[in-house]
């Protein structure tokens, strides 16, 4: 099952685009992309998954730990989820309070300073 | 795949169980087949649309503990995963059992998630980490039964 990546900017944000599954197999190209984002000076990115038709707990683990390497560099990294299924997981991991989640890019990057 | 019935129709009379087998080996690529199995298996034992994804989050959860993840230092054989998927009278089972030896254990961040996830979706599950007496290696399993219907 293959995973897929697209970076747009929105407001000077850079957006993470994600297709496909995230799970043991894929989570690792996540965790570089969003390495990659932080190397190239990004303070605040936005992952969007709405194209994302599962996510486990290694891509949770993978945003958990981004979450804190952005939030450490004073920023922030915010999710775009519309999916019930992961919508659902963030809420029963707790994490729905933990990630700033918005129904759209547009939202997620209003206000967001990089 | 091999799937071995006992007794006879899917509707009426005493419960009947249903079997099916899937051997994989234990990679990281693989775990979508065993998404995909219990997928159709929990279809077939008529579990709703949020029923057959719990399942499939759930079976993930459970078999992520026994493979290797991509781009690992670790060497060798990964071993093989034996995955039984049982269901009778609303209920299904799933035992993942490996053959070979276990991978390092995931992180306590990935481990907490983990465990939120399979207490939240399953009815049961549980694991024998170390070896069993004949001779295989790590054992998962879980439990879900079917939601009941809406009253009419």
């Amino acid at each position: 099952m293959e995973v897929r990546f697209d970076v747009t900017e929105h407001a000077g944000i850079p957006v993470l685009a994600t297709a496909g599954e995230i799970d043991v197999y894929t989570a690792p190209r996540l965790r570089e992309e969003l390495l990659e984002l932080a190397r190239a000076g990004n303070a605040t990115v936005v992952v969007d998954l709405t194209d994302v038709s599962f996510v486990d707990s290694t891509g949770l683990g993978v945003l958990v730990s981004g979450l804190k390497r952005f939030r450490e560099a004073g920023g922030d990294l915010r999710l775009v989820v519309t999916q019930p299924q992961i919508l659902k997981v963030l809420e029963i991991t707790g994490l729905s309070s933990v990630f700033s989640v918005h129904e759209t890019a547009l939202a997620a990057t209003a206000g967001a300073r990089s | 795949m091999t799937r071995h019935a006992t007794g006879g129709g899917h509707s009426g009379g005493p419960a009947v169980a249903d079997e099916i087998e899937l051997t994989i080996p234990a990679r990281a690529e693989l775990l979508s087949l065993a998404r995909m199995t219990v997928a159709a298996v929990a279809a077939r034992a008529d579990f709703d649309l949020e029923g057959i994804e719990d399942l499939r989050l759930a079976i993930d959860e459970l078999c992520s503990r026994l493979v290797r993840p991509a781009g690992g230092d670790e060497a060798g054989d990964p071993g093989v995963l034996r995955l039984r998927f049982r269901w009778a009278d609303g209920e299904l089972e799933v035992t993942c059992r490996l053959h070979g030896a276990p991978p390092t254990p995931v992180d306590d961040q990935e481990r907490y998630l983990s465990d939120r996830i399979l207490e939240a979706l399953v009815d049961a599950h549980g694991a024998e980490e170390a070896g069993v007496a004949d001779g295989a290696g790590a054992r998962c399993w879980l439990r879900k039964r079917r939601r009941a219907p809406e009253p009419a």
